[in-house]
């Protein structure tokens, strides 16, 4: 099969709420995970480095011995972040019962709507975080559990986030064996 | 990281089939009539320990995507709601069958004509 686009998947989790009430991501590339307005609303970090164009990340204020300007808060130089425009993001919901096959509780979620933005909290770098929104077919927000147990609007949210990478385009280049070109002439 | 894609295809109700791969049987749970479809994963999936280990609120490492094909002009859907479960089938072993469930605006549980699903183990 021809790959017309390669996507990598730079990050992986399941969103829950714990005993106390707070949002808890697990998984690969996501750093953290908070509430932003309350109910249904969240805000979380990836991990950092994530993104191919993130060619200055870590690196101090000073590189090569000579002082760089343009250098971010954290210390990162830019381009840091993934290129919304070549990001795909998945979100499920898990259903809401630890015993599925009984009629009552048969394992649905209330979650009628799932949506995401990206979010570039520094200008000029690429998307840092992602804020999920949640909400039932009343339009209300909604949390995709309960505190440290599944309630009937599910038991949690699985989040997949893949960066398009073409092998026509190497100025996106992605990292790995896969994503190198195949030629390469000066 | 990396995602292996362990089942593919899509479900149609009306048949109560499945075309794709990975999955070996679609069946109805008893007690419901509609909404509720019961995937079993082909034997051998990964060595079949624990293609999809179990866990309902812990991290299972393993992540689905599922999306309801519609039908008429313009396609649509009355399905407002889906949601999937792995069940523990064998000790030890992990999940050998993917529930999804699906309700519609009236929150109700309600059968799409078809719906893809894939599901991804991660590493």
């Amino acid at each position: 099969m021809y790959d017309a686009t390669v996507m990598q998947p730079i990050a992986q989790g399941l969103l829950t709420i714990d005993a106390a009430g707070d949002p808890v991501i697990t998984g690969e590339g996501f750093a953290s995970v908070s509430r932003v307005t309350g109910t249904g609303d969240f805000l979380i970090d990836f991990d950092m480095g994530t993104g191919t164009s993130d060619v200055g990340s870590g690196s101090p204020s000073v590189v090569d011995g000579q002082a760089v300007s343009g250098i971010f808060a954290d210390g990162i130089i830019g381009p840091n972040g993934i290129d919304p425009a070549r990001t795909i993001v998945v979100l499920t919901m898990r259903g809401n019962s630890t015993a599925p096959l009984v009629p009552a509780t048969p394992g649905s979620t209330t979650i009628a709507t799932l949506s995401f933005e990206f979010i570039s909290p520094t200008p000029g770098e690429g998307a840092t975080q992602l804020r999920v929104f949640l909400r039932n077919a009343a339009d209300a927000a909604t949390d995709p559990m309960g505190a440290g147990v599944a309630n009937v609007n599910g038991s949690g949210l699985e989040i997949l986030v893949w960066t398009l990478a073409s092998a026509d385009n190497v100025s996106q280049q992605a990292i790995g064996p896969l994503y190198q070109p195949s030629f390469s002439f000066p | 990281m990396s995602l292996e894609c362990i089942a593919q295809g899509v479900v149609t109700y009306s048949s109560l089939s499945f075309s794709g791969e990975g999955v070996s049987d679609v069946t109805r749970p008893a007690g419901f009539a509609a909404g509720v479809v019961l995937l079993t994963l082909d034997v051998g999936l990964i060595g079949n320990a624990g293609a999809v280990p179990p866990g309902i609120l812990s991290d299972s490492d393993v992540r689905s995507m599922i999306t309801v094909r519609g039908s008429g002009v313009p396609p649509a859907t009355t399905i407002a709601t889906k949601a999937v479960l792995y069940l523990t089938d064998v000790p030890f072993v992990g999940a050998t069958q993917v529930m999804i469930v699906t309700v519609d605006n009236t929150a109700v549980l309600a059968d799409p004509d078809s719906l893809e699903i894939a599901i991804w183990r991660v590493f």
